[in-house]
């Protein structure tokens, strides 16, 4: 099962990788690993999404809170849970097929910001499955490129 | 205006060190100039992996943060096995490394380590200290995070140019560590659930292991086990947190444990866990700990609980108080014909002490030797078959029992003693060892002489590497590869080199006159036992 968990920590070098060093001797498993400072500059935000069941979750969570870097940390439940991928994928597009992909765009959300005449890039906004189905949709025309963020969250 | 080297030596005076154990190195210069005019005692080791061992015995005894110092590179690496081995112990220790000068950092220059990456996963924290004002503040948090909570080690990595940094000097009132706060009071439903429990159970158990010692709670542990009349088992960390010989006391458990306390928690209906961490040594099998057992399972630390025991009733808070608020609440057992039944078991086990026909019986000198100690004796034991032989039948009364026990640490019992000798001169220390540990920390002998350290050695020569030796027999069909110590020196020779008087025993009815000899003389001293190579652990 996948868990959301969202952690303050200190905004320090060296934070991050003491938290990812902790997975990787753990062996837990990371789905995505997202960080960023926050309004307050001694703080950043970590949110993390993990595999694993209750048990696993528990002993993460645990483990996580014994860093002296980690502030606190949640696990976000998912009717609390507002999670958000940023998506930027770069489209095969000639003459053809340009306004066809634009309706598309148009259609699921997605926002053309770089066009020429071989191909188009698009960046989309949405929540984890979303962005996946979006790039199905985009796949036929020909994917040369993607990037996405892993998820930011944030409990209601 | 000082510089960083003077304040960190301040900042040790301040926290109360009075020893510390190191080897110099040139990245660590500054602070060793500083070091000599202070009233700290420096003990000099010959190889830094020991100056955490010592470091390690130190603090198990002084009950405060060890302290260690190396140099970059080489010295940094040199230290991290003993890092390690304390951290998986959790014993408290601040370990200061040198580090090259911080604007050549990452440039592969002479002697440099990235320590505190390597040492990540050893460290409960660990500081690369950028700017030489921050010194008084990152000492203090490292003592603080080191004794505090489950304890642990603390790396402290300063750049040579940082240690040469001028610095206006004022050390910090108090520590603000946001995210770090143990719980030391247990939670008072829990301490209620605890007691429902204890009531109502007819064959109740507790296990008792390190966390005992870390919170110094003997006293509390054995008056809960007197008051209740409950039978008490102990993992390796925990020997000695009630005196061996106790009427409830049924012994080590585990894979090399006393087959009545693994059974004494498979039948029993309430396991009561007290700062242990149960690995897989002490249970093998955590799935086929008795279907109808409860576990309750205090510990400081709330990741432990849950982690390899599945628990019914887990209580967060430091040992000594949990047991207070127990017995506060002055729960009522049941339990006294369980008890009864085992202690009748326990009284009709015969315990193997029969002479040998070739060397010593191993297992009744450890016991004479325990038993001939001083009541406060520290016995430290080594890794392998000398330490189960030692774990089964070590008697300890008031005194403690030291050894390697989550990392096995080859080569822990000579600096585990030199350390423990220094923080209890008055006490009576003896280490224990086989012939491959005592060759990977022989070099120790030289550290006992120049600092005067009245430790007994005791060497198991059994000419292999005994443990490995039984594990190629059990499981590889008798193919022994690497096992062999020939070549190995004239142990006594070796103790002659360095001035420290030594003998040799062979059969046991010399055993009682030879340690008796030991014990009774004044300085170093160390004693061959000569032991048959297929004598087994258990």
């Amino acid at each position: 099962m996948k868990h959301v968990l969202t952690a303050l920590v200190h905004n320090q070098p060296g934070v991050v990788s003491r938290v990812s060093g902790l997975f990787r001797r753990r062996g837990y498993n990371i789905d995505s690993f997202v960080g960023s400072s926050t309004e307050d500059e001694r703080f950043s935000r970590l949110t993390i999404v993990v595999q694993g069941d209750d048990n696993v979750i528990a002993q993460v969570i645990s483990q996580l809170q014994k860093l002296e870097d980690i502030i606190t940390i949640e696990d976000i439940d998912e009717k609390n849970l507002i999670s958000k991928v940023l998506l930027i994928i770069k489209v095969k597009a000639d003459l053809r097929d340009r306004v066809g992909i634009i309706v598309v765009a148009n259609a699921c959300n997605a926002r053309v910001i770089e066009m020429n005449s071989e191909y188009m890039i698009l960046e989309a906004l949405d929540t984890e499955e979303r962005i996946s189905e979006i790039i199905e949709i985009f796949r036929p025309y020909g994917i040369i490129e993607l990037v996405k963020t892993g998820v930011v969250a944030m409990k209601r | 205006m000082i510089t960083g080297a003077e304040a960190i030596v301040r900042c040790l005076e301040n926290e109360g060190v009075e020893v510390i154990f190191g080897y110099p190195g040139a990245t660590i210069a500054p602070f060793y100039d500083k070091l000599s005019k202070s009233s700290i005692r420096h003990i000099l080791v010959r190889h830094e992996q020991n100056a955490a061992h010592e470091a390690s015995g130190y603090a198990r005894i002084k009950k405060k943060p060890g302290v260690c110092v190396s140099t970059s590179g080489p010295g940094a690496m040199n230290l991290l096995t003993g890092i390690a081995a304390a951290f998986m112990d959790s014993i408290p220790m601040v370990a200061f490394t040198g580090q090259v000068n911080s604007e050549l950092l990452g440039r592969d220059v002479f002697q440099e380590a990235d320590i505190t990456g390597a040492a990540e996963s050893f460290t409960k924290y660990s500081y690369l200290v950028k700017r030489a004002e921050e010194l008084p503040r990152i000492i203090k948090e490292a003592f603080h995070i080191a004794s505090t909570g489950r304890p642990g080690p603390v790396l402290i990595d300063v750049p040579v140019n940082v240690q040469n940094q001028k610095l206006d000097f004022r050390i910090p009132e108090s520590v603000e560590l946001r995210g770090y706060k143990p719980t030391i009071k247990g939670h008072a439903g829990q301490i209620k659930r605890v007691c429902k429990a204890i009531s109502a159970a007819e064959r109740p158990v507790i296990c008792v292991g390190g966390g005992v010692f870390a919170s110094d709670c003997q006293k509390e542990l054995r008056r809960f086990v007197e008051t209740l009349n409950i039978p008490v088992v102990c993992t390796m960390m925990g020997l000695g947190a009630i005196p061996t010989d106790h009427p409830l006391n049924m012994g080590m458990v585990g894979m090399h444990g006393k087959s009545i306390a693994n059974q004494a928690i498979s039948d029993s209906d309430l396991l009561i866990i007290i700062g242990a961490r149960v690995s897989d040594r002490a249970v093998l099998l955590p799935a086929n700990v008795g279907h109808n057992t409860k576990i309750v399972h205090i510990d400081i630390d709330p990741a432990e609980i849950g982690k390899n025991l599945s628990t019914s009733i887990p209580v967060v808070g430091d040992a000594k108080e949990v047991l207070l608020q127990i017995m506060d609440a002055e729960p009522a057992s049941k339990s006294r014909l369980w008890t009864e039944q085992l202690q009748a078991k326990k009284q009709s086990l015969v315990p193997d002490y029969a002479p040998r026909k070739s060397g010593i019986n191993p297992k009744a000198f450890v016991h004479m030797l325990s038993s001939s100690m001083p009541e406060d004796g520290i016995y430290c034991a080594d890794v392998g078959q000398n330490q189960i032989w030692s774990a089964a039948n070590c008697e300890i009364r008031s005194g403690r029992f030291l050894t390697s026990g989550g990392m096995g640490t080859m080569g822990y019992s000579i600096p585990a003693a030199i350390g423990a000798k220094i923080a209890a001169p008055d006490r009576t220390v003896v280490a224990v060892c086989g012939d491959g540990a005592f060759q990977m920390n022989m070099m120790e002998l030289g550290t006992i002489c120049q600092h005067g350290v009245d430790v007994k050695v005791v060497v198991m020569c059994n000419g292999k590497l005994g443990l490995v030796k039984e594990i190629q027999k059990k499981s590889y069909k008798n193919n022994e590869i690497a096992v062999d110590l020939s070549g190995s020196p004239d142990i006594m020779a070796i103790a002659g080199a360095y001035g420290i008087p030594s003998r040799r025993l062979d059969r046991m009815d010399e055993a009682e006159e030879a340690i008796s000899e030991m014990l009774a003389h004044k300085g170093p001293y160390l004693m061959v036992c000569v032991v048959d190579e297929n004598e087994s652990s258990v």
